[in-house]
């Protein structure tokens, strides 16, 4: 019974806050982090409200600063509103009085026995006891303490500024400091905040017209180069661009540094998708954290190839660290391959660059003499491999599409697109090797091993993950089952009871009837 | 004979072509937004707390949320709801006045908000 009315108790709160918000799992807690959100929210207001009214009503409160009872809430409104208002002493000043029912009350004024009994913060008050003012102190009250809680007392009204007046240099500090928050001094420095943040919104806004023109600029200075008429793309594909027609735009604009270029009709291969991902030129904050971290503009081309037109190859060249840390990165190159060790006897790739494939027989054959020729070999890099980054042919990539050719370049200036035409080039000649290429039989039932374990693995996997995955659905429907019970408030549940009662009363009548009958 | 040789010189197939289509992105492979989560979280306490260089900070990292956006539908509302963050925590800042009305108003906005965010929430966990 207890659950049940802790049940109840819960209910409008969860209808509550399913009122206002869809339901969750979390919903709880979320509910909750708002709710203390809010909370402090309050705290704060009231205390600024407090602040308010407080100000007027200052002296009135210090007229009872010697009573003990209102200490502790004194000095706490005391605090808020007036952040410089007398210092902090007075919390430990006033404690002087408490703290004398405690220690040993030296009738004699005894001033070296206190302080030893005291924190190191007394001591200042200790010394001023001598100096006694009665005005404000009920001697009745505290008849067996003459000397020593009347200092304290003086300690206080010296701290805080009692309307005694004893000290005018305190009376006039609580009213100087409002003074100051309201008129404060007008000079350029106060604006700082906004003069440099108003001038960097400015600038911001400035730059992203020019940084986006410039994205611009260059992505059409690449399409013009080699995408515009009987250009190399125009030569290759018979569609291009991301419409339909022959008039559509060439390119897709993603965001303002993205740029889209699509490309398909041609033999092996279903499309080309081309990204464009230049710096963040539009954007001044990433334009000033570039100039730390510095980036490159990248493009990337995706060639998606027919399921009939690539035999099983996994192969990738890059710089040697770049090669490294794809070898560990993508789970294709991490499966299927290693470093390839250049071989001897035989012309092979500039010095600085790496490869990363299934076997030696592949890598022999995609990295022809042409290749070599044209961009990877030892003089040829130099020249024209500045702008490349790496590419990757593999037939078992993750994603939509297995059969894909990566190509990773780096684009040049907008006035020196030329650069790349070189490595442009290498796309469709890829293409075509890689669309006529044929595994040698010892090869190919070598991969055909390594597909096969490897899709065994998978399946072992994937039939864990089906597992898993469905012993969490179980779990949650259970959870689900239950949280609905919950949710059934306390009168549902006796209704519900009522009516099982009333059942199994309906059940046991006919069997007494049909005892009586016989 | 001629029309293969043709062929080797033309690689292209019109029969071949497809139109581009754009890949399903779902919502959480998006990249985050991590300008507008950060001006959120400045203009709250620009509110708040009443700090100007919060607010400062949150409209200029929400103006650098709207010049990355990609999807306005997605996007806007997040980033409008930080410049809102920041615009209100100026106004009280700089116009002072009304303070409770400006309370009430952030409270009813971190009540909406908060909706929201359990609505994203509730939403991630259905999918």
């Amino acid at each position: 019974m207890a659950a049940k009315s802790k049940r109840h108790s819960h209910s409008p709160f969860t209808m509550i806050s399913s009122f206002f918000f869809p339901r969750g799992g979390d919903s709880h807690l979320c509910f909750l982090a708002l709710f203390s959100i809010l909370s402090l929210l309050l705290h704060h207001l009231t205390v600024s409200a407090s602040a308010a009214a407080g100000n007027p009503s200052q002296p009135h409160f210090e007229g009872f600063d010697a009573e003990e009872d209102d200490d502790e809430q004194l000095s706490f409104a005391n605090d808020l509103p007036l952040r410089s208002s007398p210092p902090p002493i007075t919390l430990t000043s006033p404690s002087d009085p408490t703290e004398s029912h405690h220690g040993p009350p030296e009738t004699n004024a005894d001033v070296d026995s206190v302080p030893d009994s005291e924190d190191s913060s007394s001591p200042a008050s200790d010394v001023k006891k001598p100096s006694s003012s009665f005005e404000f102190w009920d001697e009745d009250e505290f008849e067996g303490f003459p000397v020593h809680v009347p200092a304290s007392e003086d300690a206080e009204s010296e701290s805080s500024g009692t309307p005694a007046g004893s000290d005018p240099k305190v009376e006039t500090e609580p009213e100087s400091r409002p003074e100051d928050s309201v008129v404060p001094p007008r000079t350029i420095k106060s604006f700082t905040v906004e003069i440099v943040c108003g001038s960097f919104l400015i600038v911001f806004i400035i730059n992203y017209f020019t940084g986006k023109k410039e994205n611009e600029n260059i992505a059409l200075a690449w399409v013009m180069k080699f995408a515009s008429k009987d250009s190399i793309f125009d030569r290759n594909f018979s569609l291009l661009g991301v419409g339909e027609t022959d008039d559509s735009p060439l390119l897709l604009k993603e965001g303002q540094n993205m740029f889209k270029f699509y490309a398909s009709g041609r033999r092996f291969c279903q499309g080309m998708l081309a990204t464009l991902e230049l710096k963040s030129r539009h954007d001044l904050i990433s334009r000033l954290y570039n100039m730390v971290v510095p980036c490159k503009d990248e493009m990337t081309f995706e060639v998606y190839m027919n399921d009939d037109g690539m035999d099983q190859v996994v192969f990738a060249v890059a710089r040697k660290k770049l090669a490294k840390s794809m070898h560990k990165e993508e789970r294709d190159l991490q499966r299927f391959a290693s470093l390839v060790a250049p071989p001897t006897g035989r012309k092979w790739l500039a010095e600085e660059l790496a490869v990363v494939s299934e076997s030696k027989e592949v890598a022999g054959d995609l990295i022809t003499e042409i290749a070599l020729e044209k961009v990877f070999g030892d003089k040829t890099f130099e020249k024209f491999g500045k702008n490349f980054i790496s590419l990757h042919f593999s037939d078992q990539h993750l994603g939509s599409h297995k059969k894909m050719l990566v190509f990773k370049f780096a684009l040049p200036d907008a006035k020196n697109m030329a650069d790349m035409s070189r490595l442009v080039a290498l796309i469709p000649y890829y293409i075509d090797l890689i669309g006529r290429y044929k595994l040698s039989s010892h090869a190919r039932s070598k991969t055909e091993a390594a597909r096969l374990k490897v899709a065994q693995e998978m399946y072992k996997e994937l039939q864990n993950a089906r597992q898993e995955a469905l012993q969490k659905k179980k779990a949650d429907q259970r959870k689900k089952l239950e949280e609905a019970e919950a949710k059934l408030s306390a009168e549902a549940l006796r209704k519900k009871e009522a009516k099982e009662r009333a059942r199994q009363m309906k059940k046991a009548m006919p069997k007494m009837k049909m005892s009586k009958a016989h | 004979m001629s029309s293969n040789s043709h062929q080797a010189n033309d690689p292209r197939l019109p029969s071949a072509q497809r139109p581009y289509k754009a890949p399903a992105v779902s919502p959480q492979d998006l990249p985050v937004d991590y300008s507008g989560f950060i001006a959120v979280i400045f203009g709250v306490f620009g509110a708040m707390f009443r700090y100007k260089l919060c607010s400062w900070l949150a409209i200029i990292f929400s103006a650098q949320a709207l010049a990355n956006m990609r999807n306005f539908e997605n996007d806007f509302k997040q980033i409008s709801m930080a410049m809102m963050f920041g615009i209100m925590g100026l106004v009280t800042n700089y116009l002072g006045v009304g303070q409770r009305v400006v309370d009430v108003v952030i409270l009813t906005c971190i009540w909406v908000c908060g909706g929201y965010v359990l609505k994203l929430k509730s939403g991630q966990a259905e999918l």
